[in-house]
This record gives C-alpha cells, sequence and structure tokens, in this order.
C-alpha cells in the first residue's frame, strides 16, 4: 500500500520531468534550426558568453531558492493539518518537506555566494550576513538575511530532532512562517525581477496558497483545543 | 521502501535544477541589461541611446555644401579687444 503511494507520486514526478524535457528539447531544437552545434546553442540559451551571468545566476537561484521555500512551508501546513493523510503516508510527506527545505537552502546559499562576485550589484560579505547594512534597499536586504537565517534554524533542527524536546522543535519551527514571508517580501522589494509580470503571477499566487493552507492550519489548531477543553 | 524514497530525492533535486536553468534562460531572455559602466567597483547602467539619424544625401556622395550645415563664428567686438591683465608675482 505503502510502496503504491510511492510508485504513484513517481509516476507524476516522472511524467513532470519528461514534460519539461520534452518542451526544452522542442525549444532547443527549434533554436538549433537542425544546424548550430549543441554547445553554442548552450551558451546561446544560457548567455555564457554575457557579462551578466553571474547576475542571471544568483535571480534563477533566489527564485527557485523562493518556490522551493514556499512548497516546503505549504507542504509543513499541510503535514501539521493531515490535509495529505488520505491519499499519501505521513512518512513520506514529511520526508518530501524536509527534503525541499534542505534543497531550497542549498539554492539560497548559492544565490548568496553568486551576489559576492557579481558586479552589477556587488555587496560585500558584510553587506551579505549583517542585517540593514547594505547600500542596495537596506531594509528589504536585511529582510531577507534575517529569513535566510531563519530558514537555517528551522532546517538544522530537523536534523537535531532527537536531541531536543518536540514542544521546541515545533517552537522553532512556527519561526518558518516568519522566514517564509520574510522571504516574499525580500524577493517582492529587493529582487529585480519584481516588475516582470510572470514574476508578480508567481508571488501573489504563492503567498495566497500559503495563507489558505495557514488559516486552514490555524482552525484546525483551534478546533482541536476547543475539543479538548471539557 | 528505501530505493524509493532515495529515488523519489533524486527526482525532486532534478526537477529542481532543470527548475533553476529553465528560470536561468527565461531571466536572461526577459530582461535585457543595458550597458554597464564600472565606477570604481561599482556598476553603473547607462541608458540605451538611440542611433544617430543619417542624413539623407551623405550616402554614396561626398560632402557637399548644400548638405552640410554651416556655422558661422563671430567675435564680439568686447571679446576682441580683451586682453588679460597678466604680471609677474615678484617682490
Amino acid at each position: 500500500m505503502q510502496n503504491d503511494k510511492f510508485i504513484n507520486v513517481l509516476s507524476l514526478t516522472a511524467v513532470l520531468i519528461v514534460g519539461v524535457a520534452a518542451i526544452a528539447m522542442g525549444l532547443l531544437a527549434i533554436q538549433a534550426g537542425f544546424g548550430t552545434p549543441l554547445l553554442q546553442l548552450a551558451s546561446d540559451f544560457l548567455s555564457l558568453d554575457s557579462v551578466h551571468i553571474w547576475w542571471y545566476v544568483t535571480r534563477a537561484a533566489g527564485l527557485m531558492g523562493y518556490l522551493l521555500f514556499w512548497l516546503s512551508t505549504v507542504l509543513g501546513f499541510a503535514v501539521s493539518s493531515k490535509v495529505f493523510d488520505s491519499f499519501l503516508e505521513r512518512m513520506f510527506t514529511y520526508d518530501f518537506h524536509e527534503h525541499l527545505s534542505l534543497l531550497s537552502l542549498g539554492f539560497i546559499v548559492l544565490h548568496v555566494l553568486v551576489l559576492l562576485i557579481e558586479k552589477v550589484q556587488p555587496l560585500s560579505l558584510l553587506e551579505i550576513l549583517v542585517p540593514f547594512v547594505s547600500t542596495y534597499r537596506p531594509f528589504w536586504t536585511g529582510v531577507g538575511i534575517i529569513a535566510f537565517y531563519l530558514t537555517v534554524l528551522v532546517t538544522v533542527t530537523f536534523y537535531i530532532r532527537s536531541w531536543i524536546s518536540m514542544k521546541t522543535f515545533r517552537v522553532i519551527h512556527y519561526l518558518s512562517v516568519a522566514a517564509y514571508f520574510g522571504s516574499l517580501f525580500h524577493s517582492l522589494y529587493a529582487g529585480s525581477d519584481s516588475m516582470l509580470t510572470w514574476i508578480q503571477w508567481i508571488y501573489g499566487g504563492t503567498s495566497l496558497m500559503t495563507v489558505f493552507f495557514m488559516m486552514y492550519w490555524i482552525i484546525l489548531l483551534w478546533q482541536r483545543r476547543l475539543e479538548k477543553t471539557p | 521502501m528505501n530505493i524509493y524514497r532515495k529515488l523519489l530525492r533524486w527526482w525532486i533535486a532534478l526537477t529542481s535544477v532543470v527548475g533553476f536553468v529553465g528560470g536561468w534562460v527565461y531571466i536572461a531572455r526577459a530582461t535585457e541589461v543595458g550597458t554597464v559602466t564600472y565606477v570604481g567597483n561599482t556598476a553603473v547602467t547607462m541608458p540605451d541611446l538611440e542611433p544617430i539619424p543619417a542624413v539623407e544625401g551623405l550616402a554614396g556622395n561626398p560632402l557637399s555644401v548644400s548638405t552640410v550645415q554651416s556655422f558661422t563664428f563671430s567675435q564680439s567686438a568686447s571679446q576682441q579687444s580683451f586682453s588679460p591683465p597678466m604680471r609677474t608675482g615678484g617682490s
């Protein structure tokens, strides 16, 4: 039964990957005109010869980090609210949630490290590590730095869970809500892609879904407490 | 069971990387960064300048008086008579 559920999820992900790969291959074929060497094509596609290459990398990494963190946050609410319990094993959703947190942290670290070397908006190590000292939009950059620290803290607790009490684990985990909204506002107000329509749709859609799952979780918590009180 | 979990983790990681590369490609095309000039360590984005319009009649033809705007410079009387007082700063 449990294996069947895993296989279902695997099939869905496989379909997703194959779909994305098919679209990418199609685009590559169109772009190639069926004659251009593949390396040149990759270079053109990724703008490898551009002086702004690191600027593109850091922005893409930041966006991917945000999306994975959003997915992890929503899944966290879903785990707590037992939303997927009827069709997915709890252990699977928890594992998925934990893995997504770690992946998002990886992309955020890449986003931060590349900011140190790129030249469009150069930031020093101090500006990246200490909140509100950056010369670039100091408040929203600072909010992003704090959100990053909170994300690190929350992710670390997955691995030290056996050493801390369940209550401490939960309390630290509540901070991920602040981390999510911090990263959302950092992306909106410090991100240079916020003026793009599709990015605005992403931020709008993801934040609305998070608020929905959060409200559901709060109402459920409230209901459980009411049921417990005699 | 363990193998499924491992496979799933790989799938998720792979999807994320594909998404990241896709985002990179899209961002590189969605926003064109203007000409960048470096002032010290800081990059300054310069505005795109419109191309200079071609002067009609210049293509293929040598410059003629009729196609080139004439410009005359006339010195005023005050400028002509102006001579700065110069003296040495000897003791």
